[in-house]
């Protein structure tokens, strides 16, 4: 029986420690900002439809890392809780006050982002025009490749009601991008 | 598009998109969005000047005679309009006037002399004075009478007060019971108002004595929590001295400053750190370390060593471990647990020891800083015989936790 994680000191220089496979790892504070920022920003992006919003979000995540006492277990523990904060700031966004008065007059989804390649970016466009709920769950599942059973773990849903949304939410995506290749047409 | 050209395409946007570069600055640096912490500077800016307000007007309190601060917010406590005023309440002052002329001697009017008792104006009057003099009116005439200047200075004639019998406890908390503007406040202000002169309300009620000694104990004690937030409480066992820190300082504890110098470079990591990967057993590491760490825990505590026998290290050239942390954990009945992670880099316990914030206990003469994480949670952070100690409980109580803590800190 291990206490898996010791989180030793405060302060993002400071180490932490996973203990896995009976060997002690060290992860400071740092190392899971450098590698996880652009996970959660992604899904924020997927949430929230505008990277200002998606941008306050990720810096709301890391500062909770900062300040959480959770123990970790390993270094996927991490990333699942990271990817479950986030599902909850977004969730505090759409609540707040400030976000419900400038969201209607703000509804745009063509925001400016860094493709790599524009030509990929109707399916960008395309799953923006989805409901959230499925934004997320189609996210994790096709982007950061988690099973039915660990999105259900991280949306804290049942594992049926994310296997419909997965269904509907492809559905849905495909029929959008069929008829924008249809107006093109 | 089947289901793997939509991962395949799903997977190549998004791996277009990144946070800024500003993001991962601000990320990295922790700088606080100016939009998110304006409330929290409007919250702390108030709260101060609240603090400040409270302090002064309860060290007037405390130091000054019946004409002080408090009679001053006594007669606050009238200047609202006299429209405003209850119409009962207004017609029990008037009657508890007539009923009670003012004590020409008594506790109420010692403390205040002569001339205040002079001074005191009549309901009536100070219903009338109501609607003209403003607080500040009142403020300044209070502090004249209780000798301290605008700037807030004890004047001569207040020190010379100073010696005058000092009021006791009862007496105060008689007066912010009469003080407070409040209906409840009201009842009880006019029942004093009955026995004692309007304004001071000296003499109280006897409800009003009742109450005064716990009310005072009670603002004492938040006095001194204020005081000294920090420190939970000290309790002392067989040559264990606990100065409890409080676990609020814990969380917002971050001791950059001590650790600005530290990163993984110098402390060494087994994560992604060269050098050679070596399985040292309990009894290899104790001899390296210097100390049998299981051995003086189980005998300082009701606890079992439930945890691995051995641990990777990664050594360098001259196989010693880069990273020498090792975590040892114990379990023992009613579901304690304790866990001890030792090094022989002080870091990690000198950054607590080092912080003068902190209350430092005393383990046979050895510096410790205990946290009382509540819930009966422990943090201890030590260092003994060139070893660094960080030590977690749950489910000991005081007693067991010193002899943990001495066990550990004895020869």
């Amino acid at each position: 029986m291990v206490k898996a994680v010791i989180i030793l000191c405060r302060g993002r220089q400071l180490p932490r420690y996973v203990l896995e496979d009976n060997a002690m790892y060290r992860f400071t504070y740092d190392d899971i900002a450098v590698k996880y920022i652009d996970t959660v920003y992604r899904l924020a992006l997927s949430r929230t439809k505008s990277p200002e919003n998606a941008e306050d979000v990720t810096q709301d995540v890391f500062l909770r890392l900062m300040q959480t006492h959770k123990e970790f277990e390993s270094e996927e523990h991490v990333k699942a809780w990271l990817l479950r904060v986030t599902i909850n700031c977004t969730k505090d966004l759409f609540l707040s006050a400030w976000f419900r008065k400038t969201e209607a007059l703000d509804e745009k989804i063509d925001s400016v982002h860094s493709y790599e390649n524009e030509e990929k970016s109707d399916l960008y466009y395309a799953l923006m025009r989805l409901p959230q709920k499925y934004r997320t769950v189609i996210h994790l599942h096709y982007y950061e490749g988690y099973s039915v059973k660990e999105i259900a773990a991280i949306t804290k849903t049942a594992e049926g009601t994310v296997k419909s949304q997965l269904h509907r939410g492809r559905d849905l995506l495909k029929n959008i991008m069929r008829e924008e290749v249809k107006d093109l047409g | 598009m089947d289901e793997r050209d939509m991962q395949k395409e799903y997977k190549r946007v998004f791996d277009g998109i990144h946070a800024s570069g500003e993001l991962k600055k601000r990320i990295l640096e922790q700088r606080p969005r100016r939009r998110s912490i304006r409330p929290y500077i409007a919250a702390a800016g108030a709260a101060a000047a609240g603090l400040v307000i409270f302090t002064a007007v309860y060290n007037y309190d405390l130091n000054t005679d019946s004409s002080g601060v408090i009679s001053e917010t006594a007669v606050t406590g009238t200047e609202r309009p006299a429209a405003d005023m209850d119409k009962r309440e207004r017609t029990e002052q008037s009657r508890a006037a007539e009923k009670a002329p003012v004590p020409e001697t008594g506790a109420a009017q010692s403390g205040a002399g002569a001339g205040a008792s002079e001074k005191t104006p009549q309901p009536s009057e100070r219903a009338a004075d109501s609607e003209k003099k403003t607080t500040e009116d009142y403020k300044r005439e209070a502090l004249e009478r209780a000798g301290i200047d605008s700037s807030g200075n004890r004047t001569g004639a207040a020190e010379g007060r100073g010696t005058a019998e000092p009021k006791d406890g009862t007496d105060r908390a008689a007066e912010r019971e009469a003080a407070a503007d409040s209906p409840a406040q009201t009842e009880t202000a006019a029942a004093a108002a009955e026995t004692a002169a309007p304004v001071s309300a000296e003499p109280a009620a006897e409800t009003a004595e009742e109450n005064a000694a716990p009310a005072e104990q009670d603002a004492y004690t938040a006095g001194t929590a204020e005081a000294q937030p920090e420190i939970k409480a000290a309790k002392a066992a067989g040559g264990v001295l606990l100065n409890m820190n409080s676990p609020s300082v814990y969380r917002i504890y971050a001791p950059e400053a001590n650790m600005a110098e530290y990163s993984t470079e110098n402390g060494g990591a087994l994560y992604g750190s060269a050098g050679t990967p070596e399985e040292w057993d309990n009894n290899r590491y104790f001899e390296y370390i210097g100390a049998d760490v299981i051995g003086r825990v189980t005998s300082g505590a009701e606890v079992r060593y439930t945890g691995d026998e051995s641990a990777y290290f990664m050594t360098d050239e001259s196989g010693k471990p880069v990273n020498d942390s090792r975590i040892f954990v114990f379990e023992g009945g009613n579901g304690s647990y304790v866990s001890v992670i030792t090094s022989s880099d002080m870091i990690y316990a000198e950054a607590y020891l080092s912080d003068p914030d902190l209350s430092l206990s005393d383990v046979n003469g050895t510096d410790a800083v205990v946290f009382d994480m509540d819930g009966g949670a422990y943090k201890c952070y030590m260092i003994f015989n060139g070893v660094s100690y960080v030590i977690d409980t749950e489910g000991l109580d005081d007693t067991a936790l010193s002899g943990l803590l001495l066990s550990i800190a004895s020869e």
